[in-house]
C-alpha cells in the first residue's frame, strides 16, 4: 500500500508544480492576483510540493526496508539479507531511486527558499525565482513519473530480490550520492535567482547577498560530494584511485570549476557592482553543467569505469530537457544581458582584479577538461570516436592551475577597487572602511610568504623523510613548494584577520571561509601531489611466511583464513583474508592488515576489500586478489604518502564552505531586517 | 582618450583572449600524442598500427584462454563478432569483474611481435552496463 501512496504523491507534486509555476510567472493581472496573495500561492505550492516529494521519496524508502518486493525497483537492487544501511542507501544505488532523491533535493531546496516570506524589496525576485525553480520541478518530476518510475509493481510480486551490486554496498554509497546531489541540484537555486534576475533586468548588490549562501551552501555539498567519490574510488579496487580523469569524475568537477568562479564572481557583484553579466553566465552556466554531470552519467554517451547500465530512451528525455534548459537560459541571457548597465570600476591591482583572475583561469581549466571529457563524441561525429586520457589532462588543465594556485594566496590581501596596499583594510565587507589603513610593502609581504611557503615545504619533506624513503625529484619539490605558498596565504590570510579585527574570537565567518578553504586546497594539493607521484607499490606473490619489501616498510604472509555467510551478523557474502604482518626493523610484527576478497553467492559476484592503515604521514594500503595456480596468494602492498592530507585538506574545505554560509546568511538577514 | 572603466575593461577581455589562446595552444600540443582510437581484435590485423602507440583494445574474453602462472602477469585472448583475435598481455591485479566470456575495453599498446600489453582493464561496473563502443561493435555479446 505504501508504495501507492508514495506514487500518489509523487504523481500530485506535479500539478502543484504546474499550479506555482503559472502564478509565478504569469503576466501581472494575468489571474488578477495582488503581490502579496500572489507571493503566498507560490510559496505554499513550493513548500507543499516539497512535503508531496518527500513523502514519496520516504515511501520508496520503506519499500526498500521492509523488502516489499512488488515493487520492480526494490526487487532489482534489494534482498532480505542485506545490513539494514544498504537497504536504505541502495534506495539511490539504482537509476530510479536516485533521480527520485534528485527530485526529492530539488523540492527541498525550492521549499527552503520559499520558507521565508522575502522582504518587500526582494518579493518579486523570490517569486519569480520560484516559478523558474517550478519549471524545473516539472521537468524532472515528467523525467521520473513517464521514464524512471520508481514505483512501478510487479505482478505476481516476488518473494525475494536480486540484490545489490555488492560494489555498492559500501558507506560510499551512502554519502557520497547524496551530497554530491545536495551541490548540483543546490545550482538550481542560483540559477533560478539568476534567470529571475534577468527576467527583471536586475542584478544588483542584493541580489548577490541573497544568491550568495545559495551557491555556497551547493558549493560545500559539491565539495564534500566530489572529495567523498575520490575517496571511495580510492579504497574501491578497480576504480582507478582518487581521481583518474575519468569522464564521470569530470562531469562532477565541471560544475565545480565554475561553481568556485560564480561563489568568487558573487563577492565582486555584492561589493562593487562589476561583473554582473558575467556573474549571471556563470550562474547559468554553474546548473547546466550540474545537470550534464548528473545525467550523461546516465545515459551512456560516455565511456566510464563508474557508468551504470541505461535504457536509451530516457537519454533522449534528458538530452531534450538539457536542450530547453540550455536554449532557454541562454537565448534569455543573450536577450537581456545587454540591458544591464556596467557596475563600478576597479583597478587591475585589486581584490577585483585578482577574483577575475581567479575567474578566468578557473573558466579556461573548464573548457580544456570539457573539451578533453566531451573529445570521444565530437571526433564521434567526424567518424572514429577517439579519447584522451589523463595525460592530456595533466598537459592541459595544471599550466592554468598553477598561477591560480600562486594568485590565491595573495588574492585575499589585496584591498577592494584600489590598488593601494593596506595591512588592515583588507578585510571583509563589514570590516569598516578604514580600519588601520597601513600601507604595506608588497615585497615584504611576498617574502614572508615564500619563507612560510619553503619552511611548510621543508617541513613536510623532512617528516616524510624521517618516517620513510620519499621518492623526491625536482618537479615534485616545486610543487610542494607550491602547495606550501597555498597553505601559506591560508594561514596568513587568518593572522591578518586576527591583526585587523584584534582577535581570533573576532575574526568575521566569511575571514573563517576564505582561510579555512584556501590553506584546505593547499593541505589537499601536498596530498594530490605525493598521492600522484610517491606512491610506492608491488603486486607480489606469496606464500605463508614470504617476506616483501616496499619503500621502507617489511610485509609477511602469515596466513589465509575463510569466513561464512552469516545473516545475523549483516554479513550476506563469504570471505577470504589474507593475514599480512607489517614487520619492524627488528623483524617483530608491529601489526596485523588483513585485506579482504568477498564472494557474494547471491550475485555470483566477487568484490576486493582492501585493508587501509591510515598514519598521519601516509596510508599502508593492501588488497588480497586472488590464488595463483602454484599455491601462493597474490597480494598489492604499498606505501601512500600524504593521501590523508588530501582528504583532510578536503575536509577544510568543507568547514570554509560551511563558515561562508554562515556568513553570508548572516548578512542577507542582517541587510534585510 | 579612453576611460580607465574600458581601459580596464579592455586590459581583462584580452587577458580572457590570451588565456584561450593559450589553452588552444597546450590542446594543439598535447593532443597528437594523447589520441587513443578505440579498435577491435579485426581491425588491428587489417590496419597497420605502431606499435607502441596508446590504443583502447574491445572485445569479448575467449572462455579458455585465460591463463597465469604467477599470478601477476595475466594472459587472455580477444575476439569480436568478426572473429579476430588478440592476445592480450596484463600485469597486476585483475578487476573484480573479469571473467571469461565478457567483454572488456583494454588501454594499451602493441608490443610489437603479436601481443597486446594492457596497462588498464575496463570491465564492467555492474553486470547490466556495457561501455558503448562495446556495444556499437556487438562484439558477440
Amino acid at each position: 500500500m505504501i508504495a501507492e501512496w508514495a506514487h500518489l504523491a509523487l504523481i500530485l507534486a506535479l500539478p502543484v508544480a504546474v499550479m506555482q509555476a503559472l502564478s509565478a510567472l504569469s503576466p501581472a493581472g494575468m489571474l488578477g492576483w495582488s503581490g502579496g496573495f500572489r507571493q503566498n500561492i507560490v510559496r505554499w505550492s513550493a513548500l507543499f510540493g516539497a512535503i508531496l516529494t518527500s513523502l514519496a521519496f520516504l515511501g520508496l524508502v520503506l519499500a526498500f526496508i521492509s523488502g516489499d518486493f512488488s515493487v520492480k525497483t526494490t526487487f532489482e537492487h534489494s534482498h532480505s539479507a542485506k545490513p539494514l544501511l544498504y537497504k536504505i542507501s541502495g534506495t539511490w544505488g539504482n537509476h530510479e531511486g536516485s533521480i527520485l532523491l534528485w527530485v526529492l533535493i530539488l523540492a527541498v531546496f525550492g521549499g527552503l527558499l520559499a520558507l521565508r516570506k522575502g522582504a518587500a524589496s526582494r518579493q518579486d525576485l523570490q517569486v519569480r525565482a520560484l516559478g523558474v525553480q517550478a519549471l524545473i520541478v516539472i521537468a524532472f518530476l515528467a523525467f521520473t513519473i513517464f521514464t524512471s518510475n520508481p514505483f512501478e509493481r510487479l505482478l505476481p510480486a516476488p518473494i525475494e530480490g536480486r540484490g545489490l551490486n555488492p560494489l555498492l554496498q559500501d558507506i560510499g554509497l551512502a554519502l557520497h550520492p547524496p551530497l554530491l546531489y545536495f551541490g548540483y541540484v543546490g545550482f538550481s537555486i542560483t540559477f533560478a535567482l539568476t534567470v529571475a534576475a534577468l527576467l527583471r533586468g536586475e542584478a544588483d548588490q542584493a541580489w548577490a547577498r541573497m544568491v550568495r549562501p545559495w551557491a555556497m551552501l551547493a558549493w560545500t555539498g559539491l565539495t564534500a560530494g566530489i572529495a567523498l567519490g575520490s575517496w571511495w574510488a580510492y579504497y574501491e579496487l578497480g576504480w582507478g584511485g582518487f581521481w583518474a580523469w575519468d569522464p564521470v569524475e569530470n562531469l562532477s568537477f565541471l560544475p565545480w570549476l565554475t561553481g568556485t568562479a560564480f561563489i568568487h564572481s558573487l563577492m565582486v557583484v555584492e561589493k562593487s557592482g562589476a561583473l554582473r553579466v558575467w556573474t549571471l553566465f556563470l550562474g547559468v552556466v554553474t546548473f547546466v553543467l550540474a545537470i550534464l554531470g548528473t545525467f550523461v552519467v546516465r545515459s551512456g554517451l560516455l565511456t566510464s569505469v563508474h557508468a551504470f547500465a541505461v535504457d536509451p530512451s530516457r537519454g533522449v528525455f534528458i538530452l531534450a530537457i538539457l536542450g530547453l534548459a540550455v536554449i532557454a537560459a541562454f537565448g534569455l541571457f543573450v536577450w537581456r544581458a545587454p540591458q544591464f548597465k556596467p557596475g563600478g570600476g576597479f583597478a587591475p591591482v585589486s581584490r577585483e582584479g585578482a577574483l577575475v583572475l581567479n575567474n578566468l583561469f578557473l573558466s579556461t581549466g573548464a573548457g580544456v577538461v570539457l573539451l578533453g571529457t566531451f573529445f570521444p563524441l565530437i571526433t564521434e561525429a567526424f567518424g572514429q570516436p577517439l579519447t584522451v586520457g589523463k595525460p592530456y589532462f595533466d598537459a592541459t588543465f595544471l599550466p592554468f592551475m598553477v598561477p591560480l594556485l600562486l594568485l590565491m594566496a595573495l588574492g585575499p590581501f589585496l584591498p577592494w577597487r584600489q590598488a593601494r596596499f593596506a595591512a588592515g583594510g583588507g578585510g571583509e565587507s563589514e570590516a569598516g572602511p578604514n580600519h588601520r589603513r597601513l600601507r604595506l610593502r608588497p615585497a615584504r609581504g611576498l617574502l614572508t610568504l615564500l619563507v612560510v611557503a619553503l619552511g611548510l615545504t621543508a617541513l613536510v619533506i623532512t617528516l616524510l623523510s624521517w618516517q620513510s624513503q620519499p621518492r623526491l625529484t625536482l618537479t615534485i619539490a616545486l610543487a610542494m613548494v607550491l602547495a606550501g605558498w597555498l597553505l601559506g596565504g591560508g594561514v596568513l590570510t587568518l593572522l591578518q584577520r586576527v591583526q585587523a579585527s584584534g582577535s581570533l574570537a573576532k575574526v568575521t565567518l566569511s575571514g573563517w571561509a576564505v582561510s579555512l578553504a584556501h590553506a584546505g586546497l593547499g593541505i589537499a594539493v601536498f596530498g594530490l601531489i605525493a598521492g600522484s607521484a610517491m606512491v610506492q607499490e608491488r603486486t607480489v606473490n606469496l606464500k605463508p611466511g614470504d617476506e616483501a619489501e616496499v619503500g621502507h616498510l617489511t610485509f609477511r604472509l602469515e596466513g589465509v583464513r575463510e569466513t561464512q555467510v552469516d545473516p545475523a551478523a549483516g554479513r550476506n557474502y563469504i570471505s577470504a583474508f589474507a593475514d599480512v604482518a607489517v614487520l619492524d626493523r627488528q623483524g617483530g610484527v608491529q601489526m596485523i592488515l588483513s585485506p579482504e576478497r568477498r564472494f557474494y553467492p547471491i550475485r555470483q559476484d566477487s568484490t576486493t576489500e582492501a585493508a587501509i592503515h591510515v598514519t598521519w604521514l601516509g596510508d599502508i594500503f593492501l588488497a588480497f586478489n586472488t590464488q595463483a595456480p602454484d599455491g601462493g596468494f597474490i597480494v598489492s602492498l604499498s606505501w601512500r604518502p600524504l593521501i590523508p592530507w588530501l582528504y583532510f585538506g578536503c575536509f577544510l574545505m568543507v568547514v570554509g564552505g560551511v563558515c561562508g554560509v554562515l556568513g553570508s546568511w548572516r548578512r542577507l538577514a542582517r541587510m534585510s531586517s | 582618450m579612453m576611460s580607465s572603466r574600458v581601459r580596464s575593461r579592455l586590459l581583462w577581455v584580452s587577458l580572457g583572449a590570451v588565456l584561450a589562446a593559450g589553452a588552444v595552444l597546450l590542446i594543439v600540443f598535447a593532443l597528437p600524442g594523447q589520441l587513443n582510437a578505440f579498435r577491435t581484435p579485426s581491425q588491428l590485423a587489417t590496419l597497420e598500427i605502431q606499435p607502441g602507440k596508446t590504443l583502447r583494445l574491445g572485445g569479448q574474453i575467449v572462455p579458455g584462454s585465460y591463463a597465469t602462472e604467477d599470478g601477476i602477469t595475466h594472459l587472455f585472448t580477444l575476439t569480436d563478432k568478426e572473429g579476430g583475435v588478440q592476445v592480450v598481455r596484463y600485469s597486476g591485479a585483475l578487476p573484480d569483474l573479469f571473467r571469461e566470456g565478457q567483454g572488456i575495453i583494454a588501454t594499451g599498446v602493441l608490443d610489437g611481435q603479436g601481443g597486446f600489453d594492457a596497462k588498464t582493464l575496463l570491465t564492467k561496473h555492474d553486470e547490466a552496463y556495457v561501455p558503448r563502443e562495446l556495444r556499437d561493435h556487438a562484439s558477440a555479446q
